[in-house]
């Protein structure tokens, strides 16, 4: 038998894999490239919205005809606002964060980003308190995504503990074992030496903590 | 851009492999698609015939396999019918001599394997050809005849028939059904570059001279038919593919009988593919420069990577990140490999449904196809991936 070889099929066959395989990366690359610019500019918008607030604030308190109930009611409607659109970022980020990642450059520098915005938060807030008297309750979460098995779980319990008043129980989630400056200067204002641990409302829980042990410690 | 590890480079490649080879075979496909329904027409006269049904133990499916070649409308002072039981311990050689009386050959041998017995009829047959019918298989009343036009053209050494399932009563008979389709669409294709790599033992036909020429079957074989077809692409031999000659046969019915079944074809087929590695050659044109390249690499489990990437979109992360976090998640999610993951898909499918509408020429159910394609082939891939490991670690193979 006079044996053939198909050369067309092949040549064929490889011009249409390269370029189907060169869409299917060039518009991922797109897509990726997307996301971080898309997360970046939703991290300006609450920076700016912070800066907004902060600014708000002061101009109420400088305006002499105005009460101290009015300050404390602008205060609690934009700090839910922001901590709502703060959490939903921080829930795309984690999402960003599993599909690319801890050691991808963009979701680090995105992360930075996002934990400075979160002190900045946290550090209004904690003056909101004491101003208007203890509106909100705060919750710092330290965790590491690499190789702690109870973060996870730990993660899921403040959810919980979040829903069940969600404009006034505030979370804060940290990743301690991004090299971060500013964390870790949180963590040792607070003396966290342990992970996952909690900071709720100021005062320090070492180690994995159940929701009602939580629900106790905020009450 | 694309940041690669060694890990990220093997997926890529492996995903390209399996691009390739959807892409190839559509491309065989539309070269092809006027032809693929032709079949020669039988000769007016035709040769003599052995058909050999190899049975052991197979007391329930015997004297319906009989039956079946009995039926047949091949001329009978052509045909010559020989039974061979290797060795049962159940009614089997009763059966067969039961059916004495209408022109049935039964001869027994002490148990050696599928191989063995048909060696045995080999030795007796009297026909110009051999035909090979399992002993759990029923063929058409016309499939002998039909599938002899093929012998016409030159150096064609073995003819090919349509194998479907018998009985699709439960989930997995259902399933393989689908498969068996499109196996032989893939075969009539393959048909197309001289490049089928086995003669299914359910129904195939040979020429007599040509397999006392190679020796007969592999008596130490896992997959005598299969390692039968590359000793005939070895010698040159065509191997067509009959599209209108159909057998139906019986299949597992539960995973665990369908595990048992596909251990030993895929470690039968890994070991042959290995042991003709010499036939990665041009000279054995499109099988040798293609075929067996494929085969071989395919072994080492890259597809069950692959079926974990291309399956990963359809039942993995961007799904759960739409259900927790919306739509928007699913955006930030998706990376290049799951979208080249879409791609591959979108070309099996296509490759599926067109092997379907090619046998069955019916409107074949979208769910159907999505089970077949989400749920079973990577249950196969995973099938394929315990055998090579079973063969990595010398695991006793248990029949």
């Amino acid at each position: 038998m006079e044996r053939t070889i198909n050369w067309s099929a092949y040549v064929l066959a490889f011009v249409v894999s390269i370029l189907v395989f060169a869409v299917g990366v060039l518009l991922g690359i797109q897509l990726n490239q997307q996301a971080g610019q898309q997360l970046s500019e939703e991290l300006d918008r609450l920076r700016f919205q912070t800066a907004e607030t902060e600014v708000l604030a002061l101009i109420t308190k400088e305006n002499l005809n105005s009460s101290p109930g009015a300050l404390c009611s602008l205060y609690d409607r934009q700090i839910a606002r922001l901590n709502e659109e703060t959490s939903r970022l921080g829930q795309t980020l984690t999402v960003l964060e599993a599909s690319r990642g801890a050691s991808d450059a963009d979701v680090r520098r995105l992360k930075a980003d996002y934990f400075l915005l979160e002190i900045r938060d946290f550090l209004f807030v904690k003056q909101v308190n004491r101003e208007c008297g203890d509106r909100f309750a705060t919750i710092l979460y330290f965790y590491d995504n690499s190789g702690c098995a109870s973060c996870e779980r730990q993660g899921e319990t403040l959810s919980q503990v979040k829903a069940g008043d969600p404009s006034s129980i505030l979370v804060y989630s940290f990743d301690a074992a991004l090299n971060s400056s500013a964390v870790q200067l949180l963590r040792d204002a607070y003396g966290i030496a342990l992970i996952p641990s909690v900071v709720v409302n100021g005062r320090l829980y070492s180690g994995p903590q159940e929701a009602d042990q939580i629900r106790r410690a905020l009450s | 851009m694309l940041e690669l590890s060694w890990k990220s480079a093997i997926e890529y490649f492996a995903s390209f492999l399996t691009l390739y080879f959807s892409v190839f075979f559509l491309i065989i496909f539309l070269q092809n698609r006027g032809r693929l329904h032709e079949n020669p027409r039988p000769p007016k006269s035709l040769p003599s015939l052995t058909l050999v049904i190899p049975a052991y133990n197979e007391g329930t499916t015997l004297a319906k396999s009989i039956e079946s070649a009995l039926a047949c409308d091949y001329p009978r002072k052509e045909l010559e019918i020989i039974v061979v039981d290797d060795g049962s311990r159940d009614a089997t050689l009763a059966i067969a001599k039961s059916y004495a009386s209408r022109g049935v050959r039964a001869v027994t041998k002490k148990n050696g394997g599928k191989a063995s017995a048909l060696n045995l009829a080999l030795k007796e047959a009297k026909g110009e050809f051999f035909a090979t019918l399992d002993a759990d298989s029923y063929m058409e009343k016309d499939g002998l005849r039909k599938m002899m036009g093929y012998f016409a053209e030159k150096d064609v050494g073995a003819v090919t028939s349509v194998m479907k399932v018998w009985r699709q009563e439960t989930f997995w008979q259902k399933l393989q059904g689908v498969e068996y389709l499109v196996a032989v669409f893939t075969r009539r294709l393959q048909s197309f570059m001289d490049a089928i790599n086995v003669t299914p033992g359910p129904l195939s036909i040979f020429k007599t001279r040509v397999l006392r020429d190679l020796g007969g079957f592999d008596e130490g074989n896992l997959l005598e038919d299969q390692e039968m077809a590359l000793r005939l692409q070895e010698h040159h031999y065509r191997i067509k593919s009959s599209t209108n000659a159909i057998v139906y046969t019986d299949v597992p019915p539960g995973f665990f009988s369908l595990l048992r079944q596909r251990l030993r074809w895929y470690r039968g087929g890994m070991r042959n593919f290995i042991s003709h590695y010499y036939m990665v050659s041009p000279r054995y044109g499109d099988f040798g420069v293609f075929f067996m390249p494929f085969a071989i690499v395919s072994i080492f489990v890259l597809f069950a990577v692959i079926s974990f990437i291309v399956y990963s979109f359809a039942t993995g992360f961007p799904l759960a990140a739409y259900f927790k976090y919306g739509w928007q998640a699913v955006v930030y999610s998706v990376t290049p490999l799951q979208l080249i993951s879409v791609a591959i898909l979108a070309f099996v499918s296509l490759y599926t449904y067109l092997g379907l509408r090619f046998i069955e020429r019916e409107f074949i159910s979208v769910p159907v196809l999505l089970v077949y394609l989400i749920f079973y082939t990577p249950v196969i891939i995973l099938f394929w991936a315990v055998s090579f490991l079973q063969e990595l670690l010398f695991v006793k193979l248990k029949w």
